[in-house]
Order: structure tokens, then C-alpha cells, then sequence
């Protein structure tokens, strides 16, 4: 298998990042997006009255700002190649379709980490009206950054798929709104929004991404390898095998999965998709990719189930001590956890107190 | 996948055959192009030529068939051939926002040339594809012949062994062609390959030593300029063996 040849990825790198910075739409798209977060921020029935220095009000909307922001920066990143007519001269250099790849994703990762840099100015903002938890602030960043990486690899994936930068917009969006929506389904964000950073979704993050930018490969490929009939096949077999991925995501973070049953659909599902995608001189790289797929996806369930998780607030609000684990360790009964809810706080706060009490009467001892 | 290819032929097309779906756009073709040459790739257009020059380059595979560049096969072992290769696709695609220097170094970045040896070829493409005077403004901004030269100086930027070139002379002016054609020709003296397709009779007459002509997918003749024109004359050859196919 071809490694990555770093000096092409570099070059694409610079190529993608250059094209970002001299566009003076970026220069709006990162002006929107610091304007936007702070204006969130301050909205005053969820900064002022809850009284507390923190980025509260952002967690529900900043991913969802993310589902379109991103593909914004991602739409040219395949689309304009192939719009201007470069694609075929790209690839005539001696890079393969996967340095390019990599090389535009890490280009829009790189303007989306200098927007998300910009928009630390909030955090400027809560030091003058408060003392926030920098911890939290960490936290909450970094699970926004991922969301981005992680969009922007949906957005690449997007603008791989059809011929215009506009049309691609529009597929990022839709992609990357259903991959929130699974995180959403997921409570994905909760632990990054409690000052936790879990290893477990930073694997997860980094297989999506693998996933995501190995169908931009093979949507780039299909094209240059196959006769007009086999993009059709391959498209409807990629959407199978990408449910099928979807479903047992699904079921396997649910903790409901059924080994038996699915793996031989996933087994013939994808020997399926390897025949019709892929030449057989290159089968040995398809399964070298779905192998090394696998096995971070193996990673990431067992690092999440294991609850790796690095606790960033100034007062580890989210662990517990050793001496309290010890006590927990010996009880033999079910906890019963007492919370008293001031009468003084404004009534949002309130009912985010009563929220509380019901996500640890769920939670079970 | 790399084996020496008989007579010292850069470039070898085995029986190409490419499908698009049920559409044959090109069956069997087959030829080589030596170290020295300018080979035209002749044919009306819709012929196949820029499908054969795509398999040749490796952006597509073929459906069957094999095309070899300096001994690599384009399908198995593309970036080992793609190093010796350089490529004008058609209507020399360039990216508006890059200025020619901007983009030459950036071509030279991916092909891994960095320091003395990327300032070297940038001044050796700048004077040859004479570029000085648009060397720093927006591609946007110049001429369709100096695209054209910027194109071909990213195709040169390497000093391949391989030219391959696409309409290289298409949409440009008299004055354009002939700056155009001498460089191409002093490439080919470097005792170099060069594929070069048109549509275009006095292209043939006035660089390519060696003529394939193609039309309907099919190759219909292999050989000199002189051996095509015979005693009819090119023209009347031409429509002769393109069956009357618009040109």
C-alpha cells in the first residue's frame, strides 16, 4: 500500500488554505461567526439571568452553526477542481487521490481552527463580567473543534460528490445536519459541555473522519476507474454500506449490538461494495483501509466504554474523589442522591435544576 | 510494476479499449512514441483522442487494454510514471486566483522540488515559455496564449522525459501558435517524447514527425506525415480516412 507522500499533502495544504485566506469571503465568514457566537452568548434570557460566567447558552447552538458553517468552508475544497478543470491535471502529478484529500481537509481544518481561535474573544468577554472555569471553556472548545474537523471531513466528502461548489454546500449541510442529528440523538456533546474531554469521542471523531474522507477517495475514484453503469452501483452500494455503518453505530453505542446478526450482512454488504468500487489490483488497499477502519472503530467503542476521560474543570465538578470511589465501592444498595434547588434562582435556572433531578433519578444507582 | 520498454518507446498504448457504459469510446488502440518524436495524435473531434491521452496520463483506467509511460503501467503504478511525465490537459486548466509564479511553485511542491533545484526550473520555464511579463499578475487577469504557456510551463516545470499534450494550440492566435510550436519542438530535441493530439492538418505539417490518426475509436493509420499525405495531400487523406466525421 502507497503511503502518504507528506511534501504533496503539504503543498495541497498551503494550496487549500491560501485559497481560503485570499478569499475576502473568509474574512466574512470568520467576522459572522465571532459576531454570531458572542451575540448567542449575551442573548440576555440565557447569559444574564442564569448569573453564571460560562459559554451555557452556546452548547445548544454552536454545533448546529457549525452544520452550516462548515460546509461554507469546505464546498470548494473537490468541487472547484473539478469546476475549473484541474481535477484531471491534479491528478497527473504524483500524489494519489488521497494526499489531495488529506491536503484539502487539513486546509480547511486550518481556517476553521483560526475562526474558532477568533471567536475565543468571548471568552475575554466572560473574564470581564465573571471569573469563568477555564477548564470548562477548554473542554467545551475542544468538542466544538472536533464537530468542525469532523464536518469539514463531511463537507469535503460533499464536495467530492458533485461537480459545483454550490450544490456541494447544500449536500455538507445535509450531511454534516445528520451526523448532529446522531450526536444529538447521542447526548454526543454532554460530556465536553461538563469540563470532560473522553478519549472515547476523540477516537470516534478521528474514525468518522476516516470514514468520511475514504468515501471522498472512493467517490473520486469511481469516476476515474469505472465505466458510466458502475458509479451508479457504486453509489447505492456506498449508501447501503454507509446505513448499515450508521445502524450498528447506532446499536453498538447503545450498548444493543448484534454481532450474530450483523456481521454476516456488514460481511457480504461489503465484499459487495469492494467488487463493484474497486480494480483488483488495488483490493489489497480497500482492505488494508476497511481493516485499519476496524480496528480504530474497535479502539473508539472500548476507550468509550472504558470512560477514558480527562476532567479539565478548575474544581473537578465532573470526578469523583478516591476516597468517595472507595465508599461507593463498599455500598451494596442503590444511592439515593438528595439536591436542593434554591427558590431565589430566575425560573430558567430552575427548570434546568428540575432537569437535573430527573437525568440522576434516570441515571440509576 | 516497472519493465523495459522495446525501441526505446517512452510512451506504449496496448490495445486500449475504453467503455462508458455501452458507449465504446475508443477499441483497441495501439502505438508507441519514441525518444526523439513528436507524434500527432490526428482526428475529428469526438474521435477519442482526449479519452486515449486520459488512460496515457492514468486519470482513467481503461476498460481494457494497457498504456505504458517510460515502462510503468498508468493503471497499477501511475505516480512512478506520473514522475516522468508532464501533462497539458485540454483548454490548459489553471487556477484564477494563483499567479503564474505562485502556481508554478506550487506544482514544483508537489512534485518535491524545493530549493536550488525549484529555483532553477522556475528560471528555466520562465525564460523559455517567456513568462517575465506576466510572471506576478492574477491568471485571471492574462491572455489565453499566455495560459496556454503556463500551462506548458507546468507541464516542463520537471524536465520530464514524457510530454503529453492536449489541443496545445487550440483558441490561440498565429503569433501565439508559432511561440507555442518552438518550444514544444526544442522540448522534443532534448531527445525527449512528446504526444501531442489536434484536429488541426497544419499542426501535423509543421511539428510531428509521426502521425496516428484516429476516428470513431479506432485508430486508422500509424505513420509519417509523408507516408499519410501520399500523392492525394493531407486534406483529401484526412476526409478520406475520417469517412467524412465533422472535423
Amino acid at each position: 500500500m502507497k503511503g502518504v507522500n507528506p511534501a504533496a499533502v503539504l503543498a495541497i495544504w498551503r494550496r487549500q488554505l491560501g485559497s481560503l485566506l485570499l478569499n475576502p469571503l473568509g474574512y466574512i465568514f470568520i467576522g459572522v461567526f465571532v459576531v454570531v457566537t458572542v451575540g448567542i452568548l449575551l442573548i440576555p434570557e440565557s447569559f444574564f439571568y442564569r448569573n453564571i460566567a460560562d459559554l451555557g447558552p452556546l452548547y445548544a447552538y454552536m454545533p448546529w452553526l457549525l452544520v452550516v458553517l462548515l460546509p461554507a468552508l469546505g464546498m470548494g475544497a473537490w468541487a472547484s477542481e473539478r469546476e475549473l478543470g484541474t481535477e484531471e491535471q491534479l491528478l497527473t502529478l504524483p500524489l494519489t487521490v488521497s494526499d489531495a484529500l488529506l491536503g484539502k481537509w487539513l486546509g480547511v481544518t486550518a481556517y476553521w481552527t483560526l475562526a474558532l481561535a477568533c471567536s475565543l474573544s468571548v471568552v475575554g468577554v466572560l473574564a470581564w463580567l465573571g471569573e469563568p472555569d477555564y477548564g470548562l471553556i477548554f473542554s467545551n472548545y475542544v468538542g466544538w473543534w472536533c464537530a468542525g474537523l469532523l464536518f469539514g471531513a463531511a463537507s469535503v466528502l460533499a464536495s467530492s460528490l458533485v461537480g459545483l461548489p454550490a450544490i456541494a454546500f447544500v449536500l455538507g449541510v445535509l450531511l454534516s445536519a445528520s451526523l448532529m442529528a446522531l450526536a444529538h440523538a447521542l447526548d454526543w456533546f454532554d460530556p465536553f459541555n461538563r469540563g470532560l474531554i473522553p478519549l472515547g469521542r476523540l477516537v470516534q471523531t478521528a474514525v468518522a473522519i476516516y470514514f468520511l474522507l475514504g468515501a471522498a477517495m472512493v467517490s473520486v475514484n469511481a469516476r476515474r476507474w469505472s465505466t458510466a453503469t458502475v458509479p451508479f452501483l457504486g453509489v447505492v452500494m456506498t449508501l447501503l454500506l454507509f446505513g448499515y455503518c450508521a445502524v450498528c453505530v447506532i446499536l453498538v453505542l447503545r450498548e444493543t449490538y448484534r454481532g450474530p446478526l450483523l456481521a454476516p450482512i456488514g460481511f457480504v454488504l461489503l465484499a459487495a461494495w469492494g467488487l463493484a468500487m474497486v480494480p483488483r489490483h488495488l483490493l489489497l488497499h480497500a482492505a488494508a483501509f476497511v481493516g485499519l477502519g476496524v480496528t480504530l472503530v474497535n479502539f473508539g467503542v472500548q476507550s468509550d466504554r472504558a470512560a477514558v476521560d480527562w476532567d479539565t474543570t478548575g474544581e473537578r465538578l465532573s470526578s469523583l474523589s478516591g476516597a468517595s470511589l472507595d465508599v461507593l465501592k463498599q455500598l451494596k444498595r442503590p444511592v439515593k442522591i438528595t439536591a436542593f434547588i434554591s427558590k431565589d434562582l430566575p425560573a430558567q435556572a430552575r427548570a434546568e435544576g428540575q432537569g437535573g433531578r430527573e437525568h440522576a433519578e434516570g441515571a440509576g444507582p | 510494476m516497472s519493465e523495459a520498454s522495446p525501441d526505446d518507446a517512452l510512451i506504449v498504448a496496448e490495445d486500449l479499449t475504453k467503455y462508458y457504459g455501452t458507449f465504446m469510446a475508443i477499441e483497441e488502440i495501439g502505438f508507441k512514441v519514441k525518444r526523439g518524436s513528436i507524434t500527432a495524435f490526428l482526428g475529428p473531434n469526438g474521435a477519442g483522442k482526449s479519452t486515449t491521452l486520459k488512460i496515457l496520463t492514468g486519470y482513467l483506467a481503461p476498460s481494457a487494454g494497457r498504456a505504458l509511460i517510460a515502462g510503468h503501467d498508468m493503471s497499477s503504478d501511475r505516480l512512478a510514471g506520473s514522475e516522468l511525465l508532464g501533462y497539458l490537459g485540454e483548454n490548459g486548466p489553471l487556477y484564477p486566483d494563483m499567479t503564474p509564479a505562485t502556481y508554478l511553485r506550487y506544482i514544483g511542491a508537489v512534485r518535491k522540488l524545493g530549493g536550488s533545484k525549484l529555483k532553477e526550473a522556475l528560471e528555466r520555464v520562465l525564460h523559455a515559455c517567456q513568462l517575465e511579463e506576466v510572471w506576478n499578475k492574477s491568471i485571471r487577469k492574462i491572455s489565453k496564449g499566455f495560459k496556454q504557456r503556463v500551462g506548458l510551463a507546468q507541464a516542463m516545470l520537471h524536465d520530464p522525459d514524457v510530454l503529453v499534450l492536449d489541443e496545445p494550440t487550440a483558441g490561440l492566435d498565429p503569433n501565439q501558435i508559432l511561440v507555442v510550436r518552438a518550444l514544444i519542438k526544442d522540448f522534443a530535441k532534448k531527445h525527449k517524447a512528446v504526444l501531442l493530439s489536434t484536429h488541426i492538418l497544419q499542426e501535423v505539417e509543421a511539428m510531428a514527425d509521426h502521425v496516428l490518426l484516429v476516428s470513431e475509436g479506432r485508430l486508422k493509420f500509424d505513420g509519417t506525415p509523408q507516408e499519410l499525405a501520399g500523392s492525394a495531400g493531407l486534406e483529401a487523406r484526412f476526409r478520406e480516412l475520417t469517412k467524412g466525421v465533422a472535423a
